[in-house]
């Protein structure tokens, strides 16, 4: 190679494309030739005299922020709001802002208060109900994709206003008996006509069997059933406190449930930690033409502003589904628990003391490597599927406080913080979640540790 | 520099992988530009915003990243001419811009002198060049990607890169030798 082709091939030097055999070609090129080397070099000084000497990166709620647009900007209201406004003249926009003023106070304000239009709403209430529960009756199956804030290995219900999205899926095949699949990172529940299957992977997880009804998958149990969702929305608005409106926009009926945050927030520590703990708005959209489900968002209300926190992304009906979604298929070291040795073991939990002290034992227990104690206070301990290394993780932890107990949103037991450091030197601040709701009265440890 | 090319975002599950994989290239993209973080932070937004909107009609775009850098660009020179319009200033006879924002933390004060210090270099050539030192040594893109966000060859890149970098040369080596003498 000479110096003209040197020269012409040097950039390549500066592009981390290049070839190996080019590279050593251009050097073995330097070594023979000072003037090349000498012109190589000072583009060299060049490009690190242009490189920044700091680091510029995006904010941490950068992506937030833009994610909370995004879902603002798809809901279809708005879409509609930014097309229209934006073609018409400065007068026409005053006319329309104030036609619209008036039109949201016509429907909305009377739509939930007024009785004739409760009456009203109520009978386009009736009519959907009636067409999508007809709709449905010839769907075979139903797949949707659908993501939240929240943590992975969380369970279902569990959301998280600051969190990033997690991707959801469901499965379900509509017959005699029915079958479905939800599942999550971290987290599958299958009901395959007879039972339940809670698998939740990780040291501290579980492989769970219990009957078909069990409860598992939470407030997501109403996407299992997209043709009540009307019904299961107006019981829960006679219920509970929570308005719903159901209008029609081109090809889609719009159903908007509002709802009040349910439970005893004197302490606000499960406020926003599910959606029926929050203020939320749920959206869903019916097509018009078939009366399928075809998206939903839920939006909850914090610090006074509107989070978006679940999105319906996908939604197919009639894909053919393999019986295999229907079978969790388990690692070999990991074996199926009865729901009930969890929840229902009579010998599990401790009566006749407070929550404090159940707490104070069961620390103490983790403290002392007192396995027996431990898996007493939170039944199934010992059927974790890495219980060695939980052990080695948390055993020997030292307690340095124990709160007060506090009761908090709809959680029917009661919260104790506490604070403890583990033998890695990690401090962990959290709160332990007691319940007594079984026969014996007897506490046990349901979470927050 | 990008390992493959990512295909356009089309839920937001993928937009938000997208947005956390990308953010910091993009924001220092528009912030070597701007010289504010703030309106980096807002013109990147607004891009990803767009990208999400046009989602369906961009679906076929294969490298995602390029289109957004392009974006990101174009975003950042439609700002600057509405700036431009109330705030310059001349020197070495381009116009530069002095991004003021008030704020006196430290960090920002030396990402807003290296701000400067880059971008003093890179008037000194023509524009078309800087633009392209710009995005392989700021923004990391290789030589094929920039050939993309510009729509030129690929060739017509590596000249441009090497033309300026060879004229940047008497510069910064003069500045090294008047470092020199000072000690």
């Amino acid at each position: 190679m000479n110096c003209i082709e040197v020269n012409e091939k040097m950039a390549d030097l500066f592009d981390n494309s290049i070839s190996q055999e080019l590279k050593d070609e251009l050097f073995a090129h330097f070594r023979e030739c000072p003037d090349c080397r000498k012109l190589y070099d000072e583009m060299s000084g060049v490009m690190t005299e242009l490189q920044p000497r700091v680091t510029i990166n995006a904010s941490r709620n950068l992506h937030t922020r833009i994610l909370d647009q995004a879902i603002q900007t798809g809901n279809p209201y708005q879409a509609r709001r930014i097309r229209i406004l934006p073609m018409l003249s400065p007068t026409w926009k005053k006319v329309t802002a104030i036609a619209a003023l008036l039109a949201v106070l016509f429907i909305l304000f009377p739509l939930f208060n007024h009785p004739g239009w409760v009456q009203n709403n109520a009978n386009a209430a009736n009519t959907l109900l009636g067409k999508s529960i007809t709709a449905l009756t010839d769907v075979k199956s139903v797949y949707m994709e659908f993501t939240v804030r929240t943590l992975e290995n969380e369970n279902f219900e569990y959301i998280d206003m600051n969190a990033g999205f997690v991707g959801h899926k469901l499965w379900k095949v509509f017959g005699n008996p029915s079958k479905w699949r939800i599942e999550k990172p971290g987290r599958t529940v299958v009901m395959d006509g007879k039972n339940q299957y809670l698998y939740i992977s990780g040291p501290m997880g579980f492989a769970l069997i219990g009957d078909a009804d069990r409860g598992s998958v939470d407030w997501m149990k109403i996407l299992l059933d997209p043709g009540k969702i009307l019904q299961t929305e107006k019981d829960f608005a006679a219920r509970n406190e929570a308005k719903y409106q159901v209008v029609e926009e081109g090809n889609d009926i719009i159903l908007t449930v509002k709802a009040k945050a349910m439970g005893d927030f004197r302490n606000t520590y499960a406020l926003n930690k599910t959606i029926p703990e929050s203020n939320n708005r749920r959206v869903y959209t019916f097509d018009k033409s078939t009366n399928l489900l075809k998206s939903l968002e839920v939006y909850i209300e914090a610090n006074n502003k509107e989070i978006g926190i679940l999105q319906l992304t996908t939604i197919k009906y009639d894909e053919t589904i393999a019986d295999s979604k229907f079978v969790i298929t388990l690692p070999a070291n990991v074996k199926w628990v009865p729901f009930d040795r969890l929840i229902n073991d009579k010998n599990a939990g401790l009566a006749g003391i407070s929550s404090e002290e159940a707490t104070k034992r069961f620390l103490e227990a983790w403290q002392k490597e007192d396995w027996k104690t431990v898996d007493l206070l939170m039944p199934g301990f010992m059927n974790s599927i890495d219980v060695e290394q939980v052990k080695h993780e948390y055993g020997g932890l030292k307690i340095l406080s124990i709160g007060k107990f506090f009761k908090s949103g709809q959680y029917p037991g009661e919260f104790v913080p506490y604070e403890v450091r583990l033998k890695s030197g990690t401090i962990k601040k959290m709160n332990l979640a007691l319940r007594r709701d079984n026969p014996g009265k007897k506490w046990w440890v349901d979470g927050g540790f | 520099m990008t390992e493959h090319p990512e295909k356009f975002p089309q839920t937001l599950a993928e937009l938000e992988e997208f947005i956390k994989k990308n953010q910091n290239r993009l924001v220092r993209h528009a912030f070597f530009r701007l010289g504010n973080q703030e309106e980096a932070e807002d013109v990147v937004q607004e891009v990803m915003i767009r990208i999400y909107q046009e989602k369906e009609s961009k679906r076929h775009i294969e490298n995602g990243i390029s289109y957004a850098f392009r974006m990101v660009f174009n975003t950042c020179v439609d700002h600057l001419r509405k700036k431009t319009r109330n705030n310059f200033e001349q020197l070495n006879g381009k116009n530069v811009l002095v991004a003021i924002d008030g704020s006196n933390r430290e960090t920002e004060i030396i990402a807003k002198e290296e701000f400067h210090r880059i971008n003093q270099l890179l008037n000194s050539i023509p524009a078309e060049q800087a633009e392209v030192l710009r995005l392989r040594i700021i923004d990391e893109l290789s030589f094929i990607e920039i050939a993309e966000i510009m729509k030129l060859p690929v060739t017509t890149i590596k000249s441009r890169f090497s033309y300026g970098i060879i004229k940047l040369r008497t510069k910064v080596n003069h500045q090294e030798e008047v470092k020199y003498e000072l000690h």
